[in-house]
């Protein structure tokens, strides 16, 4: 509807000025702009009025200033400063006044942020309470030393929401806390941390199936002592964030309810390869028991199942009893953790349950190019050995296959074997860890069978650079090559080789020369015939017929890649020297929804890394 | 043509991804070294240098200059707002990219940011073209994917980097305050 009445405004607009503009033109055009390229109204009506205006040679009128909606309710994330505004929300703490002049001062939230507020004495306004939902309608917003406040004076209407119209709780997921907010959540007390400030009543890791998170009970709170593997109900938590991290807090307002066991929320069975920080149900068999326990660790080892491993830990607690080797169990209540990018499962005394179970599992191979921090099994080709640095090292060097090459430790201990040069092994259950960046597996504990009688073709320093493709430089196209052996220089337009001169018997082929750019580092790079070929669809021969058939000869193949290639993103894999790079395999890269939601995580500062 | 040779010589400097709310608020400028050729930088509130950038959003206007010389003035409209991109005859390719190109279209820019004096003494950017292309929407969703992840490695950077202090005894304004922005420009890709 509001097209129409865009579309309404600029034709009354124009027709006033004695211009008729066809209507089914212009509403296609708002349609276009809106639409199908998610231009704001606003600027689409803005953007059309320019063009017409400049058609019939008139001056541009301004566009007229967005009316706003008296009535609607204003979210609180949404207020700006000097702002008349209504909102509905919860009075989640009341702050005691200290001035004659305030009747009343806290915070009131809503589901999509919280506000300080202050009722000025002079509103006679009526008194509000912690805990409930009231709507201020013609609230003023301000502004003082950058924050946002909202004032409620004698124009302002306050009534108390009527149970009906409160929003019910709704428990938040841990792993979709946002700061700054006054929340309900549930899930168990995962880790309690020593008490450091007489302020502070308790401190400690909160986790539910969908992630961890801190939390602090301050010790005005009175709040009853929560125990390490509890599940609570928390309402009335606010939700913070420091140095990135975001954390919630249990103040006097809090309500706190422990959750028994049978209450407890059912939990989704996660396979192993698929598991996150939380709590987890987990069913996996015990692939590796290590050997060298500490006194506050009972044991450790690698549990999995088809979907991947990961290493567990049984701490030294009362009731806490070892696994057994090659046995299935179900395990509810792992507590899934990460440290320096590796995740790690605790297993608490009495959630390890064993199954009658006895499949043997087909570990999932990886490329090593997929392999993370983490447990992996791999299919491998020791390519090098470095000479021994250290006393404890048994042996270290670097491992390919297919895809590409890591490095690889492996300590001296009892069991530990060194690799032999140019073999083939498969490695199951190995951990790979990042150290200055850099991925390294270790081989202890890992089982590693040598296969006889194959070859693997290792992909040696391969490179992967996704970048915009940011210029086409000349030389790029079809091109001539020098047929002399061992020269295949390029050869000018006259055919001419600068080491061999004339060449009328040259040979084509395709390149791509320009430069990748990754918005950091940008490369000279060429292009090979293979990555064109991918990226343009032509070979040498529609290339040829191509030049052939235009005037243009060998230039309209420049344009044609130009069009095709210039400002796209580009994933190419090859060799780099300094900033030169040679590339062999490319393709356009795709939208990568992964990552879109692991930067709005990150944006919002959720990460506990 | 031989721009191979020219380009050896100096390094090329990286094309910078920024939103335009955020190019939008930049205005301290600078030369690095006493060449004439030197290069010249714009400082982002975020603390990175610029000398060239790549830009992309719907092209929503076009205006060609009435007089000689063929000189375009464009407005592409990424999430976050508006920039300001014009191309001369300075700028042949981009000039006879930008004649093809009918609004509303998605594009890519890569050009020169500078900054303007406005006649009522405000500080303008414009973008000065050297390519556009008319590009499928998923280009702009990868450039938006793209330069959210590289505005917040600027953010999260550490602190004791030169530019990064330069901007923030210039600019005055917390780095965490680019987020909101960051995260519009994320919410907005519809998958």
């Amino acid at each position: 509807m509001e097209l129409k009445e865009i579309a309404d405004r600029i034709s009354e607009k124009f027709a006033a000025e004695g211009h008729i503009i066809d209507r089914a033109k212009l509403e296609e055009k708002i349609n276009r702009f809106v639409e199908e390229f998610s231009v704001p109204p606003a600027e689409a009506e803005r953007s059309i009025i320019g063009d017409y205006a400049r058609q019939f040679g008139m001056e541009i009128p301004s566009a007229s200033p967005p009316r706003q909606d008296a009535d609607a309710v204003t979210l609180i994330s949404e207020i700006q400063a000097e702002q008349w505004v209504t909102v509905e929300g919860q009075i989640v703490t009341l702050i005691p006044s200290r001035s004659p002049s305030v009747a009343q001062s806290g915070v009131i939230s809503d589901q999509s942020g919280t506000m300080r507020f202050t009722v000025w004495a002079k509103a006679n306004a009526p008194v509000m309470e912690q805990g409930k939902w009231y709507r201020l309608e013609s609230a003023v917003a301000d502004e003082y030393n950058g924050q946002v406040s909202l004032k409620v004076h004698s124009g302002t209407t306050i009534t108390e929401l009527s149970p009906e119209s409160v929003p019910e709780t709704v428990i938040t997921a841990v792993s979709e806390i946002k700061p700054k907010r006054w929340i309900a959540v549930e899930g168990e007390v995962t880790t309690l941390f020593p008490p450091r400030s007489p302020s502070i009543a308790q401190s400690g890791i909160l986790a539910d199936n969908s992630g961890t998170i801190r939390f602090t009970v301050w010790a005005s709170a009175n709040a009853p002592l929560l125990e390490q593997g509890h599940w609570y109900h928390l309402e009335l938590v606010e939700s913070d964030e420091f140095n990135g991290q975001v954390s919630i807090k249990v103040h006097a307002g809090t309500k706190i309810t422990p959750v028994s066991k049978d209450e407890l929320p059912q939990i989704e069975k996660t396979p192993v390869g698929q598991l996150k920080p939380g709590v987890a149900l987990v069913h996996g068999k015990v692939v590796t028991i290590e050997k060298q326990p500490s006194e506050q660790i009972l044991q450790r080892g690698v549990i999995a199942d088809d979907s991947g491993a990961i290493r567990f830990i049984i701490r030294n607690n009362p009731g806490a009893e070892p696994l057994v080797e090659n046995q299935w169990y179900t395990i509810n209540g792992a507590v899934v953790d990460r440290y320096r990018g590796t995740l790690s499962m605790q297993i608490p005394p009495g959630s390890a349950e064993p199954l009658e179970e006895d499949t043997s599992i087909r570990p999932n191979i990886i490329p090593i190019t997929q392999a993370g921090p983490g447990i992996v099994c791999l299919r491998v080709k020791m390519v090098q050995e470095y000479e021994s640095t250290s006393d404890r090292l048994l042996q270290a060097g670097i491992l390919g296959d297919e895809s590409g090459t890591i490095r690889f430790t492996i300590w001296k201990d009892d069991n530990s074997v060194r690799l032999d040069p140019d073999t083939v092994y498969s490695i199951y259950y190995a951990s790979v860890d990042e150290f200055n960046s850099r991925l390294s597996v270790t081989l202890n504990g890992a089982t590693c069978i040598p296969e006889e009688n194959v070859t693997m073709q290792v992909r040696t320093s391969n490179e992967e650079v996704c970048g915009a493709f940011v210029h086409l430089s000349p030389g790029s196209g079809l091109i001539k090559r020098c047929p002399v052996e061992g020269c295949g220089r390029v050869l000018s337009r006259q055919n001419y080789c600068p080491v061999h001169e004339i060449q009328p018997n040259y040979v084509y082929d395709l390149r791509v020369k320009g430069w990748l750019d990754t918005g950091v580092k940008t490369y000279d790079t060429i292009i090979s015939r293979e990555g064109v070929e991918e990226l343009t669809g032509l070979n040498l021969i529609s290339a040829q017929e191509m030049a052939e058939n235009d005037p243009l000869g060998l230039e309209t193949v420049f344009y044609h890649m130009n069009e095709q290639i210039l400002g796209r993103y580009l994933v190419c894999r090859g060799r780099s020297l300094d900033n030169r790079f040679f590339a062999y395999n490319c393709e356009y890269q795709k939208f990568d929804s992964g990552l879109l939601a692991e930067l709005i995580n990150r944006v919002e500062g959720e990460s506990h890394e | 043509m031989s721009d191979n040779a020219a380009f050896r010589r100096y390094e090329r400097e990286p094309a910078k991804r920024v939103f335009a709310a955020e190019l939008r608020e930049a205005f301290h400028h600078f030369r690095e070294g006493t060449d004439e050729k030197s290069p010249t930088f714009i400082l982002l509130p975020t603390g990175e240098r610029c000398n060239r950038i790549f830009i992309a959003g719907t092209l929503t206007e076009k205006k060609k200059s009435e007089g000689e010389a063929v000189f375009y003035q464009i407005r592409v409209m990424d999430p976050t707002g508006t920039f300001f991109v014009s191309a001369g005859s300075y700028q042949p390719e981009a000039l006879h990219q930008i004649s093809t190109i009918e609004s509303p279209a998605h594009v890519v820019v890569i050009g020169k940011p500078g900054v303007f004096q406005s006649p009522d003494g405000r500080n303008l950017v414009s973008v000065r073209a050297e390519s556009i292309t008319a590009v499928d929407k998923s280009v702009v969703d990868c450039w938006i994917l793209d330069t959210a992840r590289l505005s917040l490695d600027r953010i999260e950077k550490n602190t004791d980097d030169a530019d990064h202090q330069k901007a923030a005894e210039i600019y005055q304004r917390a780095l965490d305050s680019w987020r909101p922005k960051i995260k519009d420009a994320l919410s907005s890709i519809q998958i």
